[in-house]
């Protein structure tokens, strides 16, 4: 049932909440859906990794799950300045927003970011791991 | 001896004369005087008089009746001629016939002397002496001739010369001798044509008489009147006397006279041209005021023809106000007082008057009164006219309610002021002192620069309300006065600048009356616009002219002022929900009506599409004419009231409910008090706690009472904090759902990887919870954005949209078996906000899956949609539980649960009513226990999308 390998080599994952980026990571690991997943609980810092590593796409996550209501920059924030990065980069990396919220004004605005590839509500699924190719 | 003389003469002058004569000679007399030769008879009659005197001028035209009258009675009574003069042949006549003697007046000192010689005469007539006779006759004749003028000749008939008098001598200026030698042949021209007819005439007749071309002795000649008469002398001879007059004198006259008669005529000619030449009347009135002549200026000027003037009363053509003056004028020039410019009025033969200047003058020798008379009318007119102009610039000047002024030359000096002026400068003696002189703090404020460019550019120069400072109280303090102001260029005839015309009106008080007026409809808007209740005005069209901000506030936007009519509120409704249009609103009909509109309130929707309950009263402006001007509403706002109201009604009614169950219970019990009474007296004993219990369920109910009147309190209270609950509850809920997704993922992770049968079990329980919890989580955030979110309208599709509903519900449970049956009509597109309309959707439907019946075959819902143009009709219907009677009004209540055991959060048709209403809507459910439900839902269709 476990595949030796994993589908993406580096997966980011964005969230204050500890608990979720512990659950998350977990069930990556145990459907190997990622190989090195980094775990940022400041979305400033997870901008300021991907500003510095813009000419080294070895560090280049090809996934980021990125969860809206976090104190300091939140998803919506890192997203503004997210779009002055480098168009390899972004075209590279496939944005998830990841929220608890069910509010619509939220659904659409992520929705309507151009980098995003989809939003995703609390709590997440094998199923939905799965769906991502 | 006396002597009687009687003396007819009538002149009383020559009377006195002879008295006076008589008297001087010392004569002794008497005399009688008769006047009139009718008397004369009877007089000599009576009187018998030694003598007669008699004048000669009476002898005239009666001398012979008075000889007569002597010849025949009195023939003895001598009578003496005294005459002025007298012609030789009636001298002899006079004598011959009876005559005494003759005496010319000039000779009438030798009157005495003739008298007594007469007396003489005729008293020693007794020897009558025919010599003496001749001889008296002779002298009588000689001083006759010698005293004579004209030339007189006696000579033989047809002979020669016997004697010539001295008169003779000096017109043919030759000697008695001369005319002797010469003979009177020599003295007649011989070729006059006249002398034979003479000759002839005298030989015929005796007498004859012409005239005749003499010559003198030194050749010259002349012409005379020649009298001839044939006479025989005593001894029997012819005779002839010639009197010869001189006419040479008299012919010269006579000549000059026809020469200065034609000169006159022709005077008198011109004379007439230049009177009727002239403009003015000439003409002249007699001494009975009749008019005499006048020239034709009198016909001009009267229009009368001259026929219709000359011989009538003058008087008649004058002004009946006039005829007075005129008459005291007209004896005063009688009076030798000539008059000079008078002026009269005259009746113009059309009626209308003339005004003429008259000047008149008696003549005492004609007895008229020479008039001229100039027509004055036009200038009479132009001078009245120019009067009435005069009064009428004076009255306009001095009247006028403004200062005027004019000012002349380059410093502006006064020439003009009315009186307004100077009250208004409060100066005196201005005329002829500058600007600068008179007001000196004109010199600050512009003035003279302004008069300056005036004078030099002839632009007027027109201020309004324009501020000045005037020392009107000569006190050296200026006081501030607002005038409005012309200066106007005045010029001389040649177009010349040479003043300034200045108009002044003091207009202080208008402006400082509007600046007052100004602050305090600035105060009015302010309180107002800062009033904390709400308050608009529109004019009588209706257009809103002004608003304050609790207003704008209340609206939740701000209309545009004169474009916005009636109210702010995006939709009003009555009391049944319909909405009221626009031109019915509180402020339209106080505008219609003119009356007062108040005390009704209403529902009314803002801008944002929450509803308010409002309290509007609406004052019109009604105008001094009674016409409406616009009207003004306070709105005030009593939804907090009014929800306090809903609330404590319920809460009444919840009382109320409460108090019946405590009623039957407390009854029920009484009746088992009663049955137990008659059982023993423990039990009564018992019944007696149970009145006391009884006693202390009403305590408890009053305490309820009290308890629910504090719940409206902080029920009142709960509602002002609303929207903070809002977002309280949106934050609260998110923050809920966050820990709760963790928890979900971590009880998947247990779930995943526990095998332990209990472990698992108890992983399933709490899975249940939390999404029990996680769903009501949802709803209370679906709640919540309700009231936060407005409306957003697109056009659904309302088929395939509850098919999706339907298909996602159909995951639950208890949906196994249920037959869905859908039957939608779109009969028009329907426009909705899409989330509502899926939360309306889909909760009555999983509530119709949820309380359907348990077990049952034939289990169906039916979900039925009619879209209509203006609405949309939804029924579901189910064939499940049914709701009991009693809860069918509480079901929509908020955390209302018909039982505890079932699942739901008792929230779920609460968010379908408060959705409902939102999409303006409403909801009815009949429902009959174990029978089903249905749900009657009304939408409206928003269409404009």
């Amino acid at each position: 049932m476990l595949d030796p390998k994993s589908k993406f080599e580096r997966v980011m994952l964005i969230d204050d909440n500890t608990i979720d980026l512990y659950i998350t990571a977990r069930l990556m690991t145990k459907y190997n859906f990622g190989e090195e997943i980094d775990q940022y609980s400041s979305a400033k810092k997870a901008l300021e990794f991907l500003q510095e590593k813009q000419n080294d796409f070895t560090k280049w996550p090809q996934i980021i799950f990125l969860d809206i209501y976090m104190p300091g920059m939140s998803g919506f924030e890192f997203m503004a300045e997210y779009n002055n990065l480098s168009s390899q980069l972004k075209k590279f990396c496939k944005v998830y927003m990841i929220s608890s919220s069910i509010d619509e004004n939220d659904i659409k605005r992520a929705k309507n970011d151009v980098n995003v590839v989809d939003f995703q509500v609390k709590s997440l699924t094998k199923e939905f791991l799965n769906s991502i190719i | 001896m006396m002597t009687k003389i009687l003396i007819l003469e009538s002149a009383t002058n020559d009377l006195n004369f002879i008295c006076f004569e008589l008297d001087r000679s010392g004569f002794n007399y008497t005399t009688i005087n008769i006047k009139l030769i009718d008397e004369f008879e009877n007089a000599v009659h009576n009187y018998n008089p030694d003598i007669i005197l008699s004048g000669y001028s009476l002898m005239n035209d009666n001398g012979q009746e008075v000889l007569k009258i002597c010849d025949r009675c009195y023939p003895l009574i001598p009578l003496i001629l005294i005459a002025d003069h007298i012609e030789i042949e009636n001298c002899v006549a006079l004598i011959k016939n009876g005559v005494s003697d003759i005496i010319l007046k000039q000779n009438i000192a030798s009157l005495g002397q003739k008298i007594s010689t007469t007396l003489k005469t005729t008293r020693a007539d007794t020897l009558p002496n025919q010599c003496e006779e001749n001889l008296n006759d002779k002298s009588i004749y000689r001083s006759l001739i010698e005293n004579s003028e004209d030339a007189i000749l006696l000579t033989e008939k047809d002979g020669k010369i016997l004697e010539a008098n001295n008169s003779a001598c000096q017109i043919f200026k030759m000697t008695e001798e001369e005319f002797y030698i010469f003979g009177r042949f020599s003295l007649v021209d011989h070729n006059d044509p006249s002398l034979l007819a003479l000759i002839e005439e005298r030989n015929l007749t005796g007498v004859a008489k012409d005239e005749l071309t003499f010559n003198r002795k030194d050749g010259s000649s002349f012409t005379g009147e020649i009298t001839s008469v044939v006479f025989k002398d005593i001894w029997g001879h012819e005779m002839t006397s010639i009197k010869i007059k001189d006419l040479t004198q008299y012919k010269k006259a006579e000549k000059q006279l026809a020469k200065t008669a034609a000169e006159l005529q022709e005077t008198v000619n011109s004379l007439n041209k230049i009177m009727n030449a002239s403009m003015d009347l000439i003409f002249s009135v007699d001494a009975d005021k009749k008019i005499v002549q006048i020239n034709s200026a009198c016909n001009s000027t009267t229009g009368y023809e001259t026929q219709e003037l000359v011989g009538k009363s003058y008087i008649d053509f004058i002004h009946n106000e006039d005829k007075e003056i005129i008459f005291n004028a007209d004896q005063n020039v009688r009076n030798g007082n000539p008059i000079k410019t008078f002026e009269a009025r005259v009746i113009h033969k059309n009626g209308t008057t003339i005004y003429i200047l008259l000047s008149a003058q008696w003549d005492e020798d004609d007895k008229l009164i020479y008039c001229t008379a100039k027509d004055i009318t036009e200038k009479t007119k132009l001078e009245k006219a120019y009067k009435v102009e005069r009064e009428r610039f004076l009255d306009l000047y001095n009247l006028a309610p403004a200062c005027m002024g004019l000012l002349k030359g380059p410093n502006h000096i006064h020439e003009l002021t009315n009186s307004l002026y100077l009250k208004f400068i409060n100066k005196k003696d201005v005329i002829g002192k500058s600007i600068l002189e008179v007001m000196p703090e004109m010199e600050d404020q512009g003035i003279i620069g302004l008069l300056d460019s005036v004078y030099n550019t002839g632009v007027p120069f027109i201020a309004n309300e324009m501020l000045i400072q005037l020392d009107s109280n000569n006190n050296g303090l200026l006081v501030q006065t607002y005038m409005n102001f012309i200066y106007q260029a005045h010029r001389k005839s040649d177009g010349k600048i040479d003043g300034i015309f200045v108009f002044a009106i003091d207009v202080t008080e208008q402006v400082l009356s509007r600046i007052k007026i100004e602050e305090s409809e600035k105060m009015y808007r302010q309180l107002i616009s800062e009033l904390p209740v709400a308050a608009y005005s529109c004019d009588a069209d209706g257009k809103i002219s002004f608003f304050n901000k609790a207003a704008a506030i209340l609206w939740d936007t701000e209309p545009k002022i004169g474009e916005d009519s009636f109210c702010g509120f995006s939709k009003m409704l009555d009391e049944d929900g319909q909405t009221i249009p626009l031109h019915l609103s509180p402020m339209a009909i106080s505008l219609n009506e003119g009356r007062i509109v108040s005390g009704r309130s209403g529902t009314v929707e803002r801008a944002s599409g929450e509803r308010r309950y409002v309290l509007p009263h609406v004052v019109p402006y009604i105008d001094s004419s009674g016409k409406v001007t616009g009207a003004v509403n306070v709105v005030t706002d009593i939804t907090e009231i009014k929800v306090a109201q809903i609330a404590l009604e319920l809460r009444n009614s919840e009382l109320a409910f409460q108090n019946q169950e405590k009623e039957k219970r407390a009854a029920e019990l009484s009746i088992a008090n009663k049955e137990l009474a008659y059982q023993n007296k423990e039990k009564e004993n018992r019944a007696n706690e149970l009145v006391i219990a009884n006693q202390e369920l009403a305590f408890q109910n009053d305490e309820k009472e009290k308890r629910a009147k504090e719940l409206i309190l902080i029920n009142i209270e709960l509602h002002k904090s609303n929207k903070e609950l809002d977002r309280f509850v949106y934050s609260i809920s998110h923050d809920l759902r966050s820990p709760l997704t963790s928890v979900q993922g971590l009880v998947s992770i247990i779930e995943e990887e526990s095998e332990e049968p209990s472990t698992l079990k108890h992983v399933e329980m709490i899975k249940n919870s939390i999404n029990r919890l996680d769903e009501f989580v949802k709803k209370i955030l679906i709640y919540s954005r309700n009231d936060r979110t407005d409306l957003e309208l697109e056009i659904i599709p309302v088929k395939k949209t509850i098919l999706n509903i339907i298909a996602s519900l159909q995951n639950m449970k208890q949906a196994k078996d249920i037959h869905f049956e859908i039957e939608v009509q779109e009969l028009s597109p329907f426009c909705t906000d899409k989330l509502r309309f899926n939360t309306i959707v889909e909760n009555l439907i999983s509530n119709a899956i949820k309380y359907h019946k348990p077990r049952s075959s034939d289990r169906f819902i039916k979900v039925k949609a009619v879209a209509h143009k203006e609405m949309m009709q939804l029924e579901i219907v189910d064939n499940g539980i049914g709701i009991p009677l009693m809860y069918k009004e509480k079901i929509f209540d908020m955390f209302f649960r018909i039982s505890s055991k079932s699942e739901g959060s008792g929230i779920g048709l609460y968010i379908v009513k408060d959705t409902i209403e939102k999409l303006e809507g409403s909801i009815k459910v009949i429902s009959q226990k174990q029978a089903g439900t249905t749900f009657e839902i009304n939408l409206k269709n928003y269409k404009k999308c």
